[in-house]
């Protein structure tokens, strides 16, 4: 079976001045299955955001080779660059800062079937009605601005732009990170859904483990620009291989309080 | 039993907005006692940093306590501004969430440390010098290089929250206030600036009112907890009851609605889900809401009668 991302010996450094370069992500090789969640962990800093993009084409990557569907995605014609930028969606973390603050909730929902000329201004219209609500929020969000809305509903109202398009991948760059915990419930349950219902896959990156534990099929777990293990969630947490998985695990606070 | 270190009572926060005055706190009432430690937990627009602004006095114009806010027996609201800056400046210390815009960018580590010892103690250039160093050793910054020259852009951010609550600590407070200090920070990290606030308290018997939204941190530094919504303080007590038995609707989603590790619940709870009557309520304006009474369910258990059945 192919995988439907596969990411292979993936490299980036950035020069940082004549002798300065810094390797931000070093051979870092994993995949993803179709309709899987692949959890990637680890502190700022390690390399998981670069990687992000880099699969979202918003990087170039310094070497290594992202195959998606089984294309090399650095070797596309501009077509499939076309039909690649449809497949794979990126939802960020700051709500606040990704939407434009001047776009009706329904322009910034049509924005990507605009740009790939997909369907007529009321078929987009009546896609942006099901979008909106499918992510729960009501169809009278369509003509307001982001600035009505919370952390929480921003969050939907990205979640929406990047269904518009229909895409295969979704990477998720810490995208509960800045919501409160009872939202951050929420958007999980709908990334859950979302993903049952359209059989997506999910890139997701977060720092922090127990989200990542519940969202993901598998988890790779990166430090220092190093992919250092991987494996199927249960694995990694029941028996982490390295100091450092085992370090993250047992620094996280508890409702049990420490012994 | 001797009197708490900060005994809030009934305290209310009110906001003149363009459509008018609301109250954003609503007749908050809670105790810090001395060397004890409670953490306020609520989401965004709880009201629970408002609650330490006001004890820090630093709400600005716009907001307007009212009620009564004893710290060692003296009554801070309507305090003149002058005794209030001994009080707040000396003797309570503060922590906030973002070191890099709380901190100055331009001044060095050992200025803003000295900032505090400047004015509030007469102590020669040389004993400040000397007390800095021993403050950057006492939050653990003295072991690696020296770092009393540098500026802020230089430190990592474990590193400038250290910095922060070396600052708190410079005089010696009896409160810490510390408002998300370890939301921005990794996990391990987060594990080290806990652990240092646990040291500090036993070290300098120093009481503590840290508010989070992270439950695992209040069950680890915090005996006691204060649950805010809309506002309103909802339900507070021991922390291990309202974490493991709580009362209230909204304490019950909270606790709920986390996922911890080894979690194998395929959808998480919220507050929707587990109390529908709570959600409602988020369409009412927060004046509009009614204010229930508080009731004692255990000797240090008070939980707020939920407004769905005093309505039914």
């Amino acid at each position: 079976m192919t995988a439907l991302l596969e990411v292979e010996n993936l490299a980036k450094s950035f020069q940082i001045s004549r002798k300065h370069r810094v390797d931000a992500v070093k051979g870092v090789s994993f995949r993803i299955e179709e309709g899987q969640t692949y959890g990637l962990v680890g502190e700022s800093g390690s390399g998981k955001s670069t990687v992000a993009r880099m699969v979202a084409r918003l990087t170039e990557p310094t070497s290594g080779v992202v195959r998606f569907a089984g294309d090399d995605v650095t070797r596309l014609d501009r077509a499939q660059r076309q039909q690649y930028r449809q497949d794979v969606q990126i939802v960020f973390q700051d709500p606040f800062g990704a939407l434009n603050p001047r776009m009706t909730v329904e322009e910034l929902i049509t924005e990507p079937l605009v740009v790939h000329r997909r369907g007529t201004a009321s078929d987009r219209g009546s896609r942006a009605r099901d979008l909106v609500e499918r992510v729960g929020l009501p169809v009278s969000s369509l003509a307001r601005k982001p600035v009505d809305f919370s952390g929480g509903q921003r969050q939907r109202i990205m979640i929406a732009r990047a269904l518009a398009l229909q895409p295969r991948l979704i990477v998720a760059d810490e995208p509960v990170s800045a919501l409160d915990v009872s939202v951050q419930a929420q958007v999980l349950n709908l990334l859950k859904d979302l993903q049952e219902e359209f059989g997506l896959s999910y890139l997701f990156i977060s720092h922090d483990l127990s989200v990542v534990e519940f969202i993901s099929d598998q988890i790779g777990v990166m430090y220092l620009g190093e992919l250092i293990e991987e494996g199927a969630k249960r694995d990694i947490y029941a028996n982490p291989q390295q100091p450092y998985t085992r370090s993250l695990i047992e620094a996280i606070p508890t409702i049990e309080g420490r012994s | 039993m001797t009197a708490p270190l900060l005994d809030i009572r009934e305290l209310s926060v009110t906001a003149s907005t363009a459509s008018g005055p609301y109250d954003a706190v609503r007749e908050v009432s809670l105790e810090i006692p001395r060397a004890g430690a409670v953490a306020m937990v609520g989401e965004s627009g709880s009201g629970k940093s408002l609650t330490a602004l006001a004890v820090a006095g630093l709400l600005g114009e716009k907001l307007t306590p009212t009620g009564s806010i004893l710290f060692d027996g003296e009554e801070l609201v309507g305090m003149p501004a002058a005794r209030r800056r001994e009080i707040a400046g000396r003797r309570i210390g503060f922590v906030f969430q973002e070191p890099m815009s709380s901190l100055h960018p331009i001044l060095t580590v050992g200025q803003q440390i000295d900032e505090g010892l400047r004015a509030h103690y007469d102590m020669t250039t040389r004993q400040r010098a000397d007390r800095v160093r021993e403050l950057l050793a006492t939050v653990g910054l003295s072991n690696t290089r020296d770092i009393v020259g540098d500026r802020i852009g230089q430190l990592s951010g474990g590193m400038r929250q250290r910095v922060m609550i070396a600052m708190a600590i410079s005089c010696e407070p009896e409160l810490i206030i510390a408002d998300e200090p370890t939301t921005a920070l990794d996990v391990t990290l987060q594990r080290q600036v806990i652990d240092l606030l646990a040291s500090l308290r036993e070290r300098l018997g120093l009481s503590l009112m840290l508010i989070t939204h992270d439950l695992g941190v209040v069950a680890e530094t915090c005996e006691q907890a204060v649950v805010m919504y809309g506002g309103q303080v909802v339900e507070r007590g021991d922390t291990r009851t309202l974490l493991h038995e709580p009362a209230h609707d909204y304490t019950k989603a909270l606790v709920l609605s986390i996922p911890t590790l080894g979690d194998t619940r395929r959808r998480l709870p919220t507050v929707a889900s587990v109390a529908p009557w709570l959600s409602d309520t988020r369409q009412i304006p927060l004046a509009d809401r009614p204010l229930t009474e508080m009731s004692q369910i255990a000797p240090d258990h008070w939980v707020r009668s939920t407004t769905a059945k005093d309505a039914a």
